[in-house]
């Protein structure tokens, strides 16, 4: 039986059976980047969400609600309603947003 | 007996590869693969925070055309109520460079406002988005004191016709 082993197992032999490990091998690594599918063209597939429509501003609205008439008493009511403190109340979201970029 | 045990060994190794060797491939090719999915994951979060901020400028500067538009009108409704009265023979003269004042500070504040619409909008150009971001703020700072000085302004006029009735 031992003789028998030894014989099977010569050089040539080893050889067939390393390449056939090496096959093996080669044929798993293909089969495993084939199942990445598209994950390996990333690069040219990226799809970017669209941006939340911005809801309707009620500050916008105020600024548009305004008498039309050149009576001193209208003009000064309409000043005195204008807001302008809150106007770039935003400009730290947007930093804020941009963290780490 | 040397050579039998070298054979044995030669198979005990190959076998271990064998049962090793495609584990490790797989491993490797799911990490490739995690890489990228994170690589294309993290260009979107990008995208996306870019588009937040930049929704975020816009309001801001919707705002501010808003406010710009409301305070042109009272500009308008001003020079009214002066032709009104320089038709009824009353002196205005002293309030007409209080006027050219306000209208100045309308077309800086005009004038700031496109500077960080622009800037808004490039947001996602550059390579150093906060940077612009920045100076789009900044721009957005510069168009709200602009509008403070005019109301200030327009307040003086108010003030001012209200002496000449």
């Amino acid at each position: 039986m031992v003789k028998s082993t030894q014989r099977k197992l010569d050089h040539p032999a080893i050889f067939a059976i390393l390449v056939g490990v090496f096959a093996v091998i080669l044929a798993y690594a293909l089969a495993s980047y084939a199942e990445l599918g598209d994950n390996l063209d990333y690069r040219g597939s990226v799809v970017t969400r669209p941006a939340p429509q911005l809801e309707s501003d009620s500050r916008v609205t105020a600024f548009e609600q305004q008498s039309g008439s050149d009576e001193i008493s209208a003009i000064e009511a309409d000043l005195n309603a204008t807001v302008l403190s809150d106007l770039d109340a935003d400009a730290s979201k947007v930093l804020s947003e941009l963290q780490g970029l | 007996m040397t050579s039998r045990f070298s054979l044995f060994k030669i198979a005990a190794l190959t076998a271990a590869f064998v049962a090793v060797a495609p584990f490790v491939v797989g491993a490797q090719s799911e990490a490739v693969g995690r890489g990228r999915t994170m690589e294309g994951n993290l260009r979107v979060q990008r995208a996306e925070k870019i588009e937040r901020a930049k929704a975020h400028g816009r309001r801001m500067i919707r705002r501010e055309q808003a406010a710009i538009e409301r305070l042109r009108r009272m500009i308008e409704r001003v020079e009214s109520r002066l032709a009104k009265l320089r038709a009824a023979g009353k002196d205005v003269a002293a309030l007409e460079p209080l006027v050219s004042e306000a209208k100045a500070k309308r077309d800086a504040a005009i004038a700031a406002v496109k500077e960080a619409s622009a800037k808004y909008e490039a947001l996602g150009t550059g390579d150093k988005p906060r940077q612009i971001a920045q100076e789009a703020n900044a721009a957005t700072k510069n168009v709200k004191k602009a509008l403070v000085e005019l109301h200030t302004i327009l307040k003086q006029i108010i003030t001012a016709l209200k002496a000449v009735r």
